[in-house]
């Protein structure tokens, strides 16, 4: 395990504490901007994490995460819109303090209650990520194929409403990831004879396309009436008779956001709403929930902000990444030549150790440059949009060029944003998607190495212990989900036969 | 037709057309036993699949008359036509910065976008414009030295 004093040793020989908190800023302003999302605040910053070294690069995402889960708290309390989909539930007694004359101090409770979400995240990171690693060192081919079987069926069965939309989703996800020069025969596969394709199609387009260029599609249009006007606001941190009342739902926060951290696909939304609801359970004032309760507050932001460090545990142990913001960040490893995974620990330890002292950084400067840069937040949120509008496209068409020098790339940005647009028109979840371009190349090439390793004997799938445990859990996970969609169809058409 | 349904046949139309341009993969004699047309056809035939099955759940949905819950949902993706008018700024872009180069392209973006979604054709729009253009031109030509397209005119 890479030791503190290694771990604090990067602070000298690379630039972690400014890097993290340009990071930290500029997630807290994008978080804050209604409608831009955690994911997409970092998949805007992806392409310029080019030109930086692997560490800083990492570190800058990381921080950005954080910072859009703190960011996305601040509209939603102010102006009743969540600035991410996590602070959703921050919104109802958020508002209230708002409407009640107590907005300094619903922030000073998110902010404070991010804090203290993240830094438990931070530290169960730190805890359960090598150890989990460890176990994937004894994976063989087989496990591989197992793991990234197991990726895309979890994902895809946990899409809420429809699997098989999910399904569908992580299907053409893959789709995209075949273009290309085949691993293993060196053929050129579905390129047209354009040479722009033969190293295939980079997950980072599709993300930038998929989630920056697919939102400000659907915001098209709706913009120029969309302003909001907020007067000035001055933070207010919680006193210490506020802070023992806290604790509580602090507790109920982080121990939810660690759990749905940890398990693929549930994420921060999730996290936030369940802790509201475990916290108005628990809470000595269940009344007050709803009519600007400061636990109200504080259980669901510190849930997001618990999960934007342990969703990273799946992702750095095995690759997987949990949530659409993780998936990001799996990209800028990819974009570094970095693979998560136990290697990533024994080769880029330097790497893991500056995500966490950046992560760490990140978190406590949160309560600095929270205080700092509200006057921009709130400077930007009275900003009118079509102008926001106009630089995040320019940001993105920039950012992306700068990857290759491709304008063929920022077609493909393009295309993907389409793509995207019409998913969010029929309700396709991005995910899937996203994790199809990912493990696509992992679970056919371990594939097919296996079948080489064993002369084309399919029983090597099962004779290998941990492939046949991980192929269990896979197809538990379709038929649960599978058994959830008849269950929910079923109920549709019961109440369908029901007389009114 | 309800979400699903057309979802289904647009999800079968492209697992067509996806297994149409996998026959194309050549054959090599390096290939395993799999090959590198495998996967591809697998992937067709599983979208495929997966199309008809939504499909069905949309047209049998229908007949119920039950109402999609995805319709019944608020529109969170503004208007398709105005979504692609957005797009096509973005292709305009891509034609012409090759030609105009990045700091004039990317003013013109600016500029257009902002005009497109709501805002009056001003001088104060030229100045942002103008000054955003060079703001972007120092962060990516000054700062990380990325070689933006210079153009034909300069």
């Amino acid at each position: 395990m890479p030791s503190l004093l290694d771990a604090f040793a990067l602070l000298y020989s690379t630039p972690i504490i400014p890097i993290a908190l340009l990071g930290l800023t500029w997630g807290v302003v994008g978080g804050a901007l209604p409608g831009i999302s955690a994911s997409i605040t970092m998949a805007l910053l992806l392409p310029l994490t080019y030109s930086l070294d692997p560490t800083s690069a990492i570190v800058l995402l990381a921080s950005t995460y954080i910072g859009a889960e703190y960011g996305g708290s601040i509209p939603a309390i102010l102006i009743r819109t969540p600035g991410t989909n996590s602070a959703a539930a921050t919104v109802v007694d958020g508002y209230e303090m708002t409407r009640q004359g107590k907005a300094g101090e619903a922030l000073g409770i998110s902010l404070w209650s991010g804090t203290i979400g993240g830094l438990f995240g931070l530290v169960m990171l730190v805890l359960l990520t090598e150890p989990l690693s460890r176990l994937a060192l004894a994976f063989t081919p087989m496990s591989y194929f197992g793991l990234g079987l197991l990726g895309l069926t979890v994902i895809a069965s946990m899409t809420a409403g429809s699997p098989l939309k999910g399904l569908a989703a992580a299907l053409m996800g893959m789709m995209v990831a075949t273009v290309g020069t085949d691993p293993i025969s060196g053929v050129t596969r579905l390129t047209f004879d354009s040479a722009d394709l033969l190293s295939g199609i980079e997950p980072i387009l599709v993300m930038v396309g998929l989630f920056a260029v697919s939102e400000l599609m659907s915001q098209s249009g709706t913009l120029a009436a969309a302003d909001a006007v907020v007067q000035s606001v001055r933070i207010r941190l919680p006193r210490l008779a506020m802070m023992k009342r806290l604790l509580r739902p602090q507790a109920i926060g982080s121990g939810i956001g660690t759990v749905e951290g940890v398990i693929p696909g549930a994420g921060g939304t999730i996290a936030a709403f369940l802790s509201y609801n475990e916290a108005k359970r628990w809470s000595k004032h269940p009344e007050e929930f709803g009519k600007g309760s400061p636990e109200g507050v504080a259980a669901p932001e510190t849930a997001n902000n618990t999960v934007a460090s342990t969703a990273l545990i799946p992702l750095l142990s095995f690759g997987i990444p949990g949530s659409n913001s993780a998936a990001v960040l799996l990209g800028g490893f990819l974009l570094h030549g970095l693979v998560p995974g136990p290697n990533l620990f024994m080769e880029n330890a330097a790497v893991v150790q500056g995500l966490y002292v950046g992560s760490f950084i990140a978190t406590v400067g949160q309560l600095l440059v929270g205080f700092m840069i509200m006057p921009v937040c709130l400077w930007l949120v009275n900003r009118p949009r079509p102008y926001l509008a106009a630089f995040i496209l320019a940001l993105v068409l920039s950012g992306v060029y700068s990857l290759n020098s491709s304008l063929f790339d920022l077609s493909v940005v393009l295309v993907a944003g389409l793509v995207g647009y019409a998913m969010r028109i029929f309700g396709f979840p991005f995910l899937p998607a996203v994790l199809g371009v990912i493990l696509c190349p992992l679970v056919e090439s371990s594939y097919r190495r296996s079948l080489v390793l064993a002369a084309g004997d399919h029983s090597i799938f099962i004779e290998d212990r941990i492939c046949l445990g991980l192929l269990i859990a896979a197809a538990l996970f379709l038929a649960f989900s599978m058994l959830r969609e008849f269950r929910a169809a079923a109920q549709s058409a019961e109440a369908g036969r029901t007389p009114k | 037709m309800n979400k699903d349904l057309t979802s289904g046949i647009i999800l079968c139309c492209v697992a067509l057309a996806y297994y149409a341009a996998s026959r194309t993969i050549a054959v090599s004699s390096l290939e395993d036993e799999f090959g590198p047309h495998g996967l591809p056809n697998i992937l067709a035939i599983a979208l495929g699949l997966t199309g008809a099955l939504l499909a069905a759940r949309g047209f049998f949905a229908r007949r119920a008359a039950r109402p999609d819950v995805a319709a019944a949902e608020p529109s969170t993706h503004g208007k398709p036509l105005r979504a692609l008018g957005l797009l096509a700024i973005g292709f305009a872009y891509v034609l012409l910065v090759d030609k105009l180069g990045y700091a004039v392209s990317i003013a013109l973006l600016i500029a257009a976008v902002a005009w497109y979604e709501g805002l009056r054709p001003s001088w104060r729009l030229a100045a942002i414009s103008i000054a955003g253009a060079a703001l972007f031109w120092l962060i990516f030509v000054g700062l990380l030295d990325v070689a933006q397209p210079a153009g034909l005119l300069f």
